[in-house]
């Protein structure tokens, strides 16, 4: 990083294991500018100092709160302007790089450690989205990705 | 205290009621349990609907052993405390849950030593006989820290001086840095390709 302005990042991903998981990712964030956004107002005291976005939480079995969950995050990300967008996981990250690669931003995935037999579906949805694409089990890496870097335990 | 979590998502009344009939027999009065919206009311053990993340973390410190299910955020929130782990997965059958993913966490995490798995409620009732004696996983080498048993180099110790660490592998953590950073490292450069791992 240049020292002038701190890269902008928004972490974001739906509750309990993803969420688990993106705070232990905070380290690699050491020196950037972070936002994050999350699915409950529950997960605030975890990240103190940070900006904090509560989303509507949605599965794919639910349209109305997916598209709902789909503007909140389109206006997050207008409002944030992020460099990159970094996710663990599920719906909320499915958007969040989608939404990224449409404004030119950088995105980042990584899959959920519990997905031990194969990609996430979310996971293998975003691949062509995601700029850097990641796996956290070595059986599941491919020539072109995912890839496999470790994990995140 | 045994701490007994069912995660944020949904109950997990299988789980309850074997751990509640079982302090039950047994008498035991150090039992906590997150139950979910359960339909199941435990008698026998206490228990609250759901917890914020600062109770969650309070009384996972003081639990000497926890049981869960085999959700990653129990699995991660205890080995990261070093606290020894009980797991029975969710059932899609049962409607526990919308797929068996945790059938295969459980399998793989326990093949890992991290956690003790009971795949149905027998196993459960049976090593929740010896629940007290139940050690955290030891680390690498012998070392206190369980960390980075998925380390790209763990058989390349001269790859990989951090054995032991508190976080997230350091491998990952660098790559994702420099990602950020936009050092654009070429991502052949710190991936592992899957050739040099052994995959086909």
């Amino acid at each position: 990083m240049d020292g002038r302005t701190s890269k902008r990042v928004l972490a974001i991903s739906s509750g309990g294991g993803h969420w688990v998981q993106l705070l232990r990712l905070e380290p690699a964030f050491d020196g950037c500018d972070v936002a994050y956004a999350t699915v409950s107002p529950k997960y605030r005291s975890e990240v103190p100092g940070r900006r904090f976005y509560v989303i509507r939480d949605a599965t794919r079995w639910n349209r109305v709160a997916l598209l709902v969950q789909a503007v909140q995050i389109a206006l997050i990300m207008l409002w944030e302007r992020p460099d990159v967008v970094v996710s663990t996981g599920a719906a909320p990250g499915y958007f969040a790089m989608r939404l990224g690669k449409l404004l030119g931003r950088r995105t980042i995935w990584i899959d959920s450690i519990a997905n031990v037999e194969q990609l996430s579906m979310t996971g293998q949805l975003v691949g062509r989205y995601a700029d850097l694409w990641l796996t956290q089990w070595v059986h599941l890496a491919r020539p072109g990705g995912p890839y496999f870097m470790g994990a995140v335990l | 205290m045994i701490f007994v979590t069912v995660g944020a998502q949904m109950p997990f009344d299988r789980l309850i009621r074997v751990v509640d009939e079982w302090a039950g027999r047994h008498q035991r009065t150090d039992v906590f349990a997150q139950i979910g919206q359960a339909q199941y009311q435990p008698r026998h053990i206490r228990s609250c609907e759901s917890m914020g993340p600062d109770e969650f973390h309070a009384t996972l410190e003081a639990a000497n052993a926890v049981v869960a299910h085999a959700g990653m955020g129990s699995i991660i929130s205890a080995v990261e405390r070093r606290k020894p782990i009980l797991v029975m997965p969710r059932r899609s059958d049962l409607g526990e849950t919308r797929n068996d993913h945790q059938v295969a966490t459980a399998r793989q995490f326990g093949a890992l030593g991290l956690v003790e798995v009971a795949m149905d409620e027998h196993e459960l009732a049976a090593k929740l006989e010896r629940i007290d004696e139940l050690q955290a996983a030891p680390g690498p080498d012998g070392r206190a820290s369980p960390h980075c048993v998925m380390c790209p180099f763990a058989d390349k110790p001269e790859r990989c001086a951090q054995r032991a660490v508190t976080s997230a592998c350091p491998h990952l953590l660098s790559a994702v840095h420099a990602f950020l950073a936009e050092e654009h490292p070429a991502i052949e450069q710190y991936a592992i390709a899957p050739a040099a791992a052994g995959i086909a």
